[in-house]
């Protein structure tokens, strides 16, 4: 359940940002990411 | 079924409500404009047709007719604004030459629009081609009239520099980043990626001298004008170089102004104020507002908040009008790193026109914008900008981002999810922040909004 958060909240961590993407997505591995990241994208990054 | 009036009119709404794309075409009409600005225009204008055209784009009645006349009208535009700038900048210096024109890229013009009918590919990936695409050939207007004049004012007896200035998109950009000597630019000095923004014009104002029968020599009967040798030179560092850099740096300003014997202070909040209250600092400001009361205002706003809450975590908000600089409201953070809006001010924010409203607010550690900062912002069509000042001189700014999120997940919207994605492949090769700030680059290139790092 999303956490009540302010309009403009700026308390976003490193560790809420991996959390975040763990809750959706999983563990997932560097070629797994790299492969998530082209398919939404469209590229490599740069 | 849209048809090219339609997308026309969409496009030019777009322009016609941009402060910054109105400011510039108020200097072009007035002779006061340079490349600088004209380079801004067609940015400007690669962004408005892109976007118009990757949403309407599956919809056009005609796709590849229609988009290569709206390429056409912004390759025109472009290369006719730049004559104009040209031969004003020409009258001041007393230099009589023609601008030249280069012709529209048929064939280019004509693969693009063609990948636009593939019928093998996801509907999505069409709209990313008409997005990127559009942008990268609207921007080469600019760039094909900055090539042709400089070879032909380099021809006829000017002096001519090229000039790159690398928009911190990539390494690459940055290794050519520089001012050249008409002759000696590396030779791919146009060379553009997808969503590259690096400024690229010429300097050829200076007369050295008509070309003598022997073909070496100049005739010296004309004013010598020594040769400027070429002032900028990049410096790349490694993470460790940068690190120790700021490091060392950082240095100086401990135990000199340490407020951490100060209940509520934090040095990691420490602001520089030296910076801060510099022109330097409001540079990064200049031009970008439809007058310069808004701008002052939006400086202002940013200097009087980190003076305000210096060596603390608490955040302060200003929402100043757009068109007049006047401030709309005013609101202190109650908790630590973050901002509440009243029920009042949120009613103001959706009521008030279109791009009317200019929201800044303070970065007590210097962070990029958080996913809540976008989140919101996204949602009211009054808000032109939102800006994130940091206490360290940084300045986030995001533009057009109403009704950029997407559909809502169960983890928050689609555009919070590609953050996330992109987080998680930057973070690899980059510090957090500068992970941060490359992963919002991603989202807002293919989300379709303004994103900047000043």
């Amino acid at each position: 359940m999303k956490k009540d958060k302010m309009d403009f909240d700026d308390t976003e961590t490193a560790d809420d940002l991996n959390k975040a993407f763990v809750d959706e997505f999983g563990d997932l591995s560097d070629d797994e990411i790299d492969e998530l990241y082209q398919n939404t994208f469209g590229k490599t990054a740069q | 079924m849209a048809d090219y009036k339609q997308l026309r009119e969409a496009i030019d709404k777009k322009l016609s409500t941009d402060p910054e794309f109105r400011t510039i075409v108020k200097r072009i009409n007035g002779g006061r404009a340079t490349f600088i600005d004209t380079e801004r225009y067609a940015q400007i204008t690669a962004r408005a047709v892109s976007r118009e055209l990757s949403a309407e784009v599956l919809d056009l009645s005609d796709r590849e007719g229609i988009t290569t006349q709206i390429l056409r009208d912004s390759y025109e535009d472009i290369n006719s604004t730049c004559a104009r700038v040209q031969r004003a900048m020409d009258e001041k210096a007393g230099i009589h030459i023609r601008p030249q024109q280069e012709d529209f890229p048929t064939e280019r013009v004509q693969q693009f629009t063609h990948s636009l009918v593939d019928p093998t590919v996801e509907d999505s990936v069409i709209k990313r081609r008409a997005r990127a695409g559009s942008d990268t050939i609207v921007k080469s207007a600019h760039d094909d009239f900055i090539r042709k004049n400089a070879t032909f004012r380099n021809d006829a007896g000017l002096t001519c520099y090229i000039i790159r200035e690398g928009s911190n998109c990539c390494e690459w950009c940055s290794s050519v980043a520089g001012k050249y000597k008409f002759g000696t630019q590396p030779d791919d000095i146009f060379r553009r990626h997808d969503n590259c923004d690096c400024t690229i014009i010429y300097d050829g104002q200076v007369l050295r001298g008509q070309l003598n029968l022997d073909g070496v020599t100049r005739n010296t009967t004309w004013q010598q004008i020594g040769d400027v040798p070429a002032e900028y030179e990049p410096t790349s560092f490694t993470q460790e170089q940068a690190k120790e850099l700021e490091r060392s740096n950082l240095q100086r300003f401990r135990g000199v102004n340490s407020l951490s014997s100060k209940p509520g202070k934090s040095d990691s909040a420490l602001a520089n104020m030296d910076f801060i209250n510099s022109s330097a600092y409001a540079d990064k400001f200049k031009g970008k507002y439809a007058n310069s009361d808004v701008e002052n205002a939006v400086v202002s706003a940013c200097r009087q908040i980190i003076k305000n809450r210096n060596g603390t975590f608490y955040e302060e908000a200003f929402f100043i009008d757009a068109n007049t600089g006047k401030t709309i409201s005013y609101i202190k953070g109650k908790q630590k790193n973050g901002i509440e809006m009243s029920d009042k001010l949120k009613k103001r924010l959706t009521k008030s026109p279109d791009n009317s409203i200019i929201m800044v607010h303070n970065h007590p550690n210097s962070s990029p914008f958080s996913t809540e900062d976008y989140s919101t912002s996204a949602k009211y069509s009054s808000l032109y900008e939102t800006i994130a000042c940091g206490h360290n001189g940084d300045v986030y700014s995001f533009r057009n981002t109403f009704g950029t999120q997407g559909a809502t997940t169960n983890f928050g919207s689609e555009a919070v999810r590609e953050y996330h994605i992109a987080y998680q492949k930057h973070k690899r090769d980059n510090t957090d922040f500068v992970a941060r700030h490359k992963s919002w680059d991603s989202v807002s290139e293919n989300r379709g909004f303004d994103y900047e790092k000043r």
